[in-house]
């Protein structure tokens, strides 16, 4: 055979070969997907006296806590204890990335893969309803557990119409108070301000005591960084002033109206007297301020009660020096201690079979009760519990200063963009502190932003 | 009797060179033609997370997405801001590239060392590169902003350039030239030594100067190594990402939101996959619109 001939037979055979290749690479992904059904679980599943033999099944746990390592440690054990009793089910956990949970939900169910079971937090519910993620827990908890939550934290979750998720439990905005710092300085405790000009005279206090004092970066530090967490506590903030964001209807409030009108000057003024002051620090992350405090450099910021969960990574023995506080109930014209309600939640996926909602009703109570929560909620994620079986489940002693926060919990409607509208508010207190836009001009801003997410 | 066809030689060849070219063809129509339609159909839809997930297809919204981005001048601030992030930093890293390249083709003490050790910037992952310069920036615990306490005795404290609404593009810059630098500068470099050295000294002996040599024969005969690796940085930061989303996130007030940073929020924040289709339609057909004219310009200097 000649030379060419041959380098032809080869040269064809290579391309046949790559055509082949590549169409093997389209094909395989059907059959080797999972299928969105039970799959095998524990050989032999323990029948309880009485009861029939159960069918083995297995859950998709999603759960960004899982990339957290106190929290990840509570998850493997608190599973591994649900499975031993209830062999039948088997709970495959799957680390899902907080900003990209809707990408990793879509890219399974493209794959057959199933999504059974979510943890997550509240705003996270309008766009997995929207994509048809999850369905109401009322189809899947007995009817008497589900009558259990307290219905201002299950008010947070209603989206079109119903509710779409259950707490594990839920925190409000609290001032996180390092008392050495505090006592220090000559404050007393025991009479932490009740008003806006208390807790202003209480800043000035401290930045008198730390003016130049290298050890202590912030006196009282607010979030400012453009983030969904900065979004939800300046909405927090905002609200602690009297202000209102979201219409019942969904649409954005009017915020050239009283009382909204006030709240949000008000608001505005305040990040700028703290900015002016040095009192806190600009664009600054949750994240850093929980860094901060637990290295004894803050001596006030405010968070949600599970930010302690990062203060003690700094330092195993920050509860040493960690107390909380409401915020002043009377904060300017129109606040009246208005809080808003952050929860991490369960979720449930909307294809669930008959035996995975048995599973999950068991699964979810096994997380809430007592036994299984008090170390949680007093070590790991300091929360405020959400259920009526675990009223006698006593909180973390760091948390009593905070507790007489949740008396006046508004609900927060819950809008498809809600974290861009939230978000935005961060890009608005930085245009009137830092970038020298008036207040109106700041808010007109922000409205005409917030109303580019809703109408879209 | 049916006519026997014959093809000529050439013919046979054409047909046996189409068949070597299929896998490429289909490759290219499958990943990246199909792909690059999809998405422009999509960026005249309304094509939301229940769209994804049904099956549907999009709505036709008549230009919605476009207009809307438009209104709100989220497109206009994104092109500049692109375009001042590709400017900047392809002619930073090409000046400097070109700096280290002569430097090193000169026969410098430890030029060899200094060459590998060039290489841990671009061999780091760009996601990485982006946690280490954040930690650099950080506030108030980063190296930056206490090197910059200590260089002004104290007087400056607090520095966070991530912070500020003109200074957080720069860091943003800074990041992308040490990460990107190495590997132009290696690339000019070999150009540069594929230059024949008689050439170099028959101009010296003609009297040239260094800097005679340089415009005349060194730049010159590193115009193709020159258009290469300068396209490729004009690529690489039109679709620069993970260094604005580590860094900055777009903020603050917007000031470093590329079209890449608007791209991923509309699609996957706001999860208006339409909306966030529209603006990598815009965004590809700029980054066209760029290259070409730089080769254009590049072509007509040649002639």
């Amino acid at each position: 055979m000649k030379k060419c001939t041959v380098q032809k037979i080869l040269s064809l055979s290579m391309a046949l070969l790559l055509t082949l290749s590549l169409a093997a690479c389209g094909g395989g992904q059907q059959s080797s997907a999972p299928a969105p059904t039970p799959a095998p679980a524990p050989a032999s599943p323990s029948t309880p006296a009485g009861d029939a033999p159960k069918e083995p099944v297995t859950l998709r746990f999603y759960n960004y806590a899982l990339s957290e390592t106190a929290k990840a440690d509570w998850w493997q054990s608190t599973i591994a204890d649900f499975q031993k009793e209830n062999d039948w089910v088997t709970i495959d956990t799957i680390t899902v990335d907080y900003n990209s949970m809707v990408s990793t939900f879509t890219n399974d169910l493209a794959s057959g893969l199933s999504v059974d079971l979510v943890y997550g937090e509240v705003s996270w519910v309008p766009a997995l309803v929207d994509g048809g993620f999850i369905q109401a827990p009322k189809n899947v908890l007995s009817a008497d557990f589900y009558g259990g939550y307290y219905p201002y934290v299950t008010d947070q979750f209603q989206y079109n119409g119903d509710v779409y998720g259950v707490p594990h439990y839920y925190t409000n905005s609290v001032i996180f108070v390092n008392k050495d710092l505090v006592i220090a300085a000559g404050l007393k405790l025991e009479e932490f301000p009740t008003t806006l000009d208390g807790l202003k005279s209480w800043i000035e206090t401290l930045n008198k005591k730390y003016s130049g004092d290298p050890n202590v970066t912030t006196t009282f530090g607010l979030t400012t960084a453009e983030v969904p967490a900065t979004g939800a506590n300046i909405n927090a903030i905002y609200t602690a002033f009297g202000g209102t964001l979201i219409n019942e209807d969904g649409t954005l409030a009017d915020l050239t109206a009283e009382p909204n009108k006030t709240a949000m000057h008000e608001a505005l003024d305040f990040y700028k007297y703290l900015l002016d002051t040095k009192s806190t620090q600009e664009n600054l992350k949750l994240k850093d301020y929980r860094a901060s405090f637990g290295a004894g450099n803050v001596c006030m910021y405010v968070d949600s009660s599970w930010g302690y969960a990062q203060i003690g990574e700094v330092d195993a023995n920050a509860k040493n020096f960690t107390v909380t506080a409401p915020l002043p109930a009377a904060m300017g014209t129109n606040g009246k201690g208005s809080s808003l309600v952050e929860s991490h939640c369960f979720l449930m996926g909307s294809q669930l079979t008959d035996a995975q909602k048995e599973a999950v009703n068991l699964f979810v109570q096994h997380c809430t009760k007592n036994e299984t929560m008090e170390g949680y909620l007093n070590n790991i994620g300091l929360a405020f519990v959400a259920h009526k079986g675990m009223e006698s489940c006593p909180i973390s002693p760091i948390l009593e200063g905070a507790a007489k926060g949740v008396d006046n919990v508004v609900r927060q409607t819950q809008i498809g963009p809600i974290i861009s509208v939230q978000t935005e508010l961060a890009s608005m207190v930085l245009n009137y502190t830092i970038n020298g836009m008036s207040a109106d001009d700041a808010i007109a801003e922000y409205v005409k932003q917030a109303e580019y997410y809703i109408n879209q | 009797m049916p006519r026997k066809i014959s093809l000529s030689a050439g013919g046979k060849d054409k047909i046996f060179y189409f068949v070597l070219l299929l896998p490429a063809i289909l490759l290219c129509v499958a990943f990246i033609i199909i792909p690059i339609i999809d998405s422009v159909a999509m960026s005249f839809t309304t094509y939301k997370i229940a769209n994804l997930t049904s099956g549907t297809p999009g709505q036709w919204n008549n230009f919605g997405n476009y207009t809307r981005l438009w209104k709100a001048g989220k497109l206009q601030s994104a092109a500049g801001i692109t375009i001042f992030f590709v400017a900047v930093t392809v002619i930073l890293t090409f000046v400097i590239s070109m700096t280290l390249a002569l430097l090193l083709n000169t026969k410098i003490y430890g030029a060899r060392l200094l060459r590998s050790v060039m290489m841990i910037p671009w061999v780091i992952p760009t996601v990485i590169a982006g946690l280490l310069w954040a930690w650099i920036y950080a506030n108030p615990y980063g190296l930056l902003q206490y090197l910059v306490g200590v260089f002004t005795g104290g007087k400056v404290t607090g520095f966070s350039i991530l912070s500020g609404q003109n200074t957080a593009i720069w860091g943003i810059i800074i990041a992308a030239l040490w990460k990107q630098i190495p590997l132009m500068a290696l690339l000019l470099l070999s150009g540069m030594q594929s230059i024949p050295e008689e050439m170099l000294e028959a101009a010296t002996i003609d009297g040239a100067g260094y800097f005679t040599r340089l415009i005349r024969i060194i730049i010159p005969h590193m115009k193709s190594v020159i258009a290469v690796t300068v396209s490729m940085c004009i690529i690489e930061n039109f679709k620069q990402y993970p260094l604005f989303a580590t860094l900055t996130n777009g903020g603050p007030t917007g000031a470093t939101t590329t079209f890449a940073v608007l791209s991923y929020d509309e699609a996957f924040v706001n999860y208006n996959y339409g909306s966030g289709a529209a603006v990598t339609t815009v965004w590809l057909l700029l980054m066209i619109v760029v290259v070409f004219l730089f080769n254009q310009v590049f072509r007509k200097e040649e002639m």
